[in-house]
């Protein structure tokens, strides 16, 4: 079961990187944007519940 | 092979994902809500929870809801020392009910603060999404259920519940305390519970509702067009017929309150964005002349005068505040802000209770 596991991230080893990668980058990148300062928003969303 | 692929690419996203749910766990960065919503089943409609205490968690606010043992909007949960008080019932919606405030700062809770003063209670009926048929059968049920009887009503109107006058919520399902349509509530209910386990949603959800708040000039929500819509000169509201029927509605209603020996006051209230009406016309490229703000305020001043009822119109006070730069709502949602809140419960005590 290890081998297989090893033997198959090793055959996808780019992949899951780059995925991983990816992720990592846009959580970044969405915490950065979202916490960083700017001008407010005059959006209206009607919600009543 | 495209096959093996999204399967590598979708177990590497499972990981992250739970990597990351535990990270913001670990930081305190908890889902939104971890318990029950606020609703309980009303027929095929809703209404709160008697004695419920609820932290509302929304990337618009946070604030604590406290219910009485009547189900209504107060101060502290559980009793309400009605005794043998005369009160104020408050009818209304989610503005009125004091959508993302805490109560004390709630425009019905600056007004109770001052009545109690003056030896009065006050019950705030009003439920976000209930319509004016919804709040007078809770009302009626309220009366006919507890024997206690308001002294006044103040009937609380707005620019969205005018043109749906004759509607009650109906084929509404409450599931784990929130109210949703019965139509496709297993996607809403999905959603809300991934609010309510998982902070990786979490974070994804608010850090893109961020992002609109902070970089995007302008975002028009599915809701939006019902907002322009009931402002638009060919709103079927401002035909004669619907006028008409309107207006037999509130003579109905009013037959009601005295019947119960019940004053009657209305109290109109414009929306946060209808003193940007024109602007926010001419955004979506449509001709402002098509428009009018001021439709629903005239309507009530001439139903009023009429009927002989008492008429409180926010209108100007809050324009006022508006016309000075003042910010009168949240900034990722249209319901007054802690200052409008408080605009209106100064105005409110000086139109009913220094007389």
């Amino acid at each position: 079961m290890r081998e297989i596991m090893r033997s198959w991230l090793g055959k996808n080893r780019r992949l899951i990187v780059l995925t991983f990668e990816v992720f990592w980058l846009l959580a970044f990148l969405l915490e950065r944007a979202a916490s960083a300062s700017s001008s407010q928003i005059p959006q209206f969303i009607y919600v009543n519940f | 092979m495209l096959v093996r692929k999204l399967l590598v690419v979708g177990l590497t996203l499972l990981v992250c994902l739970l990597i990351l749910e535990f990270g913001l766990r670990i930081i305190g960065r908890t889902p939104t809500n971890m318990s029950d919503g606020i609703y309980e089943q009303d027929g095929d409609s809703f209404r709160l929870k008697k004695n419920a205490t609820k932290v509302i968690k929304y990337p618009a606010f946070t604030y604590t809801v406290y219910t009485n043992e009547f189900g209504f909007r107060a101060a502290s949960a559980g009793r309400s020392g009605l005794g043998h008080k005369p009160f104020y019932a408050v009818l209304g919606a989610s503005e009125v009910f004091g959508n993302g405030v805490q109560y004390e700062d709630t425009f019905i809770g600056i007004f109770a603060t001052e009545a109690q003063r003056k030896g009065m209670e006050v019950m705030n009926l009003a439920t976000g999404g209930h319509n004016f048929l919804d709040q007078e059968a809770l009302l009626r049920s309220f009366i006919a259920d507890s024997g206690h009887k308001p002294s006044t009503v103040l009937f609380c109107l707005n620019a969205l519940h005018i043109p749906a006058f004759d509607q009650k919520n109906k084929h509404i399902i409450v599931k784990s305390g929130h109210a949703i349509d019965r139509d496709g509530w297993r996607i809403t209910y999905l959603r809300l519970m991934a609010g309510n386990i998982s902070s990786a949603f979490c974070f994804f959800r608010d850090g893109i509702r961020k992002i609109q708040e902070k970089w995007l000039e302008q975002s028009l929500g599915s809701k939006s067009s019902q907002f322009l819509d009931v402002y638009s000169k060919a709103n079927r509201i401002r035909r004669p017929e619907r006028i008409n029927a309107f207006e037999d509605y509130l003579a109905s209603f009013e037959a009601y309150c005295r019947q119960n020996g019940m004053t009657l006051v209305y109290v109109y209230l414009p929306l946060s964005d209808s003193f940007r009406l024109t602007e926010l016309v001419r955004l979506i490229g449509e001709n402002p002349d098509d428009y009018d703000a001021s439709f629903y305020e005239t309507l009530m001043h001439s139903y009023c005068q009429k009927a002989g009822v008492k008429l409180v119109d926010l209108g100007p006070a809050l324009q006022e505040q508006h016309d000075e730069g003042q910010d009168l709502r949240f900034k990722l949602d249209p319901h007054f802000n802690v200052f409008g809140n408080r605009v209106i419960g100064e105005y409110l005590i000086k139109a009913l209770l220094e007389d």
